[in-house]
Formats: C-alpha cells, structure tokens, sequence
C-alpha cells in the first residue's frame, strides 16, 4: 500500500517536471469547461426566474398572480381579445378578477430601441403598489396613473433607461399620434436592475395610456383571471364554451386560447431543457476535440515525455506503476481544471455580471448587461464538470502513456 | 519545516478545490432579496416573462409563450423547421413546441 501511495506521490512530481505541458492541458480543459459552467448557470438561473413568473408554489386564491390568461387566435396566431368579454367572464362563479393587460412591440429613439409595452388597467396598477411591500425595491419613482387622453406616464427598464440615458422625470418624443393627437411621455419611474431579466427592455404604463399608444381602444392582449382556489379547471371550460368558436361563421371570430399555471409550469421540464440538450450536445462535441487536443500535448511528438517514461522503464519500473503514475497526474490536472473553471465561471457571472457572455445566451441582453444576470450554480453541474474534466485529461493521455510504457525503453529513450 | 514541491503542489489543489466547492456552495442559489423583488414585479405585471430574450423583436413565443401560439418561423411539416428562425436559432434553449 505504501508503495502505491509511493507511486501515487510520484504523479504530482510528475506535473512539476513538465510544467508547459501541464499549463496547455489545464488551459485546454478551462477553455472547454468555462463556457459549459456560466451556461448551465444561467439555464438554471432563468429557470428559477421563470418558475416566479409563473407563481409556482403559490397557490390559487392568493390573488397574487392570474390563475388563468385568456387570449384568441385565428389561423393559429394570437390576435387581441375584446375588453368587453371580461366582463362575462367576471360574472362566473368563482372567479375574483378579471384584468385586460396590453402587451405589445414598440420602438423607441433614432437607434429604434426595442422595447415591450405593458399596459395594466390604472386600479389594478395602485392596488398592486398599495399590497406589494416595500415597493421602492422594485422601482426609483412612482408607478404610472396617466388616463385615456393624457400625456402617458412611464416606467421604463433598466435597459431602456441606460440605452436612452433616461432619468426619472424625462420627458421623451411622442411615441405615437393617436386620434387624440401627440402626447408626450413623461417618465415616472424606472426598475431596479436587479428585479428580473425581463424589465430590461419593458415599459409599463397604464392601460389606457398603452391603448392610446397602439390607438386600438378596446381590444386588450389578454385577459388575466383570478379564481378562488380550487376553481381554475372548471372556469377554464365554462370560458372555452363562453367564448365565441369557429363554428359561429362571424367574421371576427376567434378560437379561444386559456392558459393555465400548471400549463407553463409543464413547460418549464420540457422548455429550458428542450435546447439545454443541444446547449448539452454542442459541448459533448467540444469535450471529444477536447480529449484530442489533451493526447496531442500530452504525448504524440513529446521526446521528453517518450525518454522520461524510457528511464522509469529501464530503472526498474512495470508499466502498471507508470499507468498509475500518469492516472494520478491526470486526476490532479484534472481536478485544478475543474476548480480553476469553476471559480472563474463564479467570477464572471456574479463580479462581472457575465459581461459579453450573457448576450450570447440572452438575446437583447447588451454586452455589459444593465440588468443583473440571473444564475445559479447547482452542486450537479460542478459535480459533472469535475468528472469530465478528469475524463477528459485522463482519456487524452493514458493512451499515449500507455504506447510509450509497452515500447522497449532503449527504444523509448532514443 | 521546508516541504517539497510536490507536496506543495498537493496544498495548492486543495485549496483550491476547497474553494471552488464553497463558491458553488454560495451560488448553489439566488440571493435571498432577489425572489421576493421579482416575485413583486411579477404581480405588478401580471406574470410576463418566461425565456431566454428580453424583447419582441426576434421571436414573441421566446419571450413569453403566453403571447404566441408558435414560433414565427416555424415551418410545420420540414425537420427542425423552427431552427430556421433567426430568433430561435441563436438561442441556446429555448421551448418545445408542446405548448398551449
């Protein structure tokens, strides 16, 4: 036993002896493992963010968020939803609520920034600001009260305001020219950065100021219902039976569309993860490059390597002892890999928020992000990133170590 | 007492395992304030947001699958037609499409 620990202490030496060697394979490795590590932390930390957006845990009657999002289609497309079918909606036996929300696409500025318009019913955006504690947290300023006809009032993004160089208080070139003519918007508010990842290019305002942006009166994007508890399923077909189908012949009509929580919550499994495969399946690729660029370094054409392995032979060494000896160097180079990929990876995205990188996992995400990057780095993840970065050293090199510890060491010195 | 340098070399891995497992053991979750600020912003909004974009502009459905019925680039009947929306296709993850 101790001869093996003997052995198995020769390995880290062995790293020491060929220190160029050992710094390519633990670049190798880093380069491979850094990208996989931020990620997977920032699937996981848009998982999480989406299972809040979605109220999972929360449960119905809370009134915290819609149990139920009703919209329309036609010809398998979303189109706008009357107003005026909240109404017998609202009529039915257990439903609490029932709020039209706008949400549409708007540019804004010479540069056409892109940004999201929400629009909430007037009430319904003073009640939330009366019932959410400490309201100050999630934005610097007031919450819009604009009316139909008025100059809109604003809460931007923390994207939008960097872009735009907004400030609260701003006003901002009209942004439409409605019926009603040009009104100028005025900036209430802005969100903190670090809120959520999709307040970065959203505008919220009031619904009637959002329905005079679009200058579509009366026609909202969906509407949200709220149910008492254990009333979702059974509102979800009296709507469906509710609302008019193709059957009716109307040129107007629309097939219904009601979205509930465990529907999204269905998505989250099969959604994130959907692409996290291929996210998965390029990497398995960069691994398998990974494990050829290691045997290239780490033996093929390498004289010293080849006459080091020569004299262990010709002092007495079996090649059992040299496999253990290369395994041990492997596991080591393999465990620096991992930890050094793992800080760095923690680095990047909490003290550099994922500076560049969050753009290429999220889209509109600018190359230094104006909102906090959401990420979490389970234990699973770094878990595998250790195993594959031993795999991956060990893999590359016991081959090589192998040829040279079975050729005759005159042979093998040469 | 002088060591060798391989056994410094074993304390430097140590340490910086022991440091790559404590730095996953603190971003193994978000920061406790964050949840109830977005839990908070999401009950002023109704609920929005769900994918991995934060704008309109390249595909709705990647954005909030409450907003649109399917990809706008999908293709139906052709193998991995939805891969040749330029949204999609940059994405790294994104939704199936099972959704409602």
């Amino acid at each position: 036993m101790s001869s093996l620990l003997n052995i198995a202490r020769t390995g880290s030496a062995a790293i020491l002896l060929s220190p160029l060697r050992s710094a390519v394979t633990v670049l190798a490795v880093i380069a491979v493992l850094v990208p996989y590590l931020v990620g997977v932390g920032l699937v996981e930390g848009l998982r999480q963010e989406a299972r809040i957006a979605i109220g999972v845990g929360i449960p119905a009657g809370e009134e915290l968020l819609p149990d139920l999002y009703v919209a329309a289609n036609q010809f398998g497309r979303r189109v706008p939803i009357p107003v005026a079918l909240a109404e017998p909606i609202g009529n039915f036996d257990g439903v609490t609520r029932v709020v039209p929300r706008i949400v549409g696409r708007i540019t804004l500025g010479k540069e056409n920034v892109e940004a999201v318009l929400v629009g909430m019913p007037r009430e319904e955006l003073q009640r939330r600001g009366s019932t959410i504690q400490r309201l100050a947290q999630l934005i610097d300023g007031q919450l819009p009260r604009s009316q139909h006809g008025e100059g809109p009032q604003l809460v931007i993004g923390s994207g939008l305001a960097r872009q735009l160089d907004l400030q609260v208080g701003a006003v901002i070139p009209p942004i439409f020219r409605s019926g009603g003519g040009e009104k100028t918007p005025t900036i209430t508010g802005i969100f903190h950065s670090d809120i959520s990842p999709w307040q970065s290019q959203m505008i919220l305002t009031t619904f009637e100021s959002a329905a005079d942006i679009f200058d579509q009166q009366g026609l909202a994007t969906d509407l949200l219902v709220f149910c008492r508890r254990g009333q979702p399923e059974s509102i979800r077909s009296r709507i469906l039976q509710l609302m008019p189908g193709s059957s009716t012949g109307d040129a107007t009509s629309f097939r219904p569309s009601v979205t509930s929580r465990a529907d999204l919550e269905s998505l989250l499994p099969a959604g994130l993860g959907h692409r996290e495969g291929v996210f998965n399946l390029l990497f398995v690729v960069a691994f398998a490059i990974g494990i050829l660029v290691i045997l290239i370094t780490s033996g093929f054409g390498r004289p010293e390597r080849r006459r080091e392995i020569g004299i262990l032979k010709a002092t007495g060494w079996q090649t059992d002892e040299i496999l253990v000896r290369s395994l041990v160097e492997s596991l080591l180079l393999g465990l620096v890999s991992a930890a050094i990929s793992i800080l760095v990876a923690v680095v990047w995205l909490k003290w550099f928020n994922g500076f560049w990188i969050a753009g290429i996992f999220l889209a509109g995400v600018e190359t230094q992000p104006a909102i906090a990057v959401p990420y979490v780095l389970a234990a699973q993840p770094a878990g595998l990133a250790v195993l594959i970065a031993c795999l991956l050293v060990t893999t590359g090199s016991a081959y090589s170590t192998w040829r040279t510890a079975v050729t005759p060491p005159a042979e093998a010195m040469r | 007492m002088p060591r060798d340098s391989s056994t410094r070399l074993l304390i430097v891995v140590a340490i910086l395992v022991i440091a790559a497992g404590t730095a996953v053991g603190r971003c193994c979750r978000p920061a406790s304030a964050r949840p109830a600020a977005s839990a908070g912003f999401q009950q002023l909004v109704g609920g929005l947001g769900f994918g991995p974009t934060v704008e309109l502009s390249t595909c709705p459905v990647q954005f909030d699958p409450r907003l649109e019925t399917t990809c706008n680039a999908h293709t139906g009947a052709i193998p991995a037609g939805g891969l040749l929306c330029p949204g999609c296709g940059r994405f790294l993850f994104s939704f199936s499409r099972g959704h409602p």
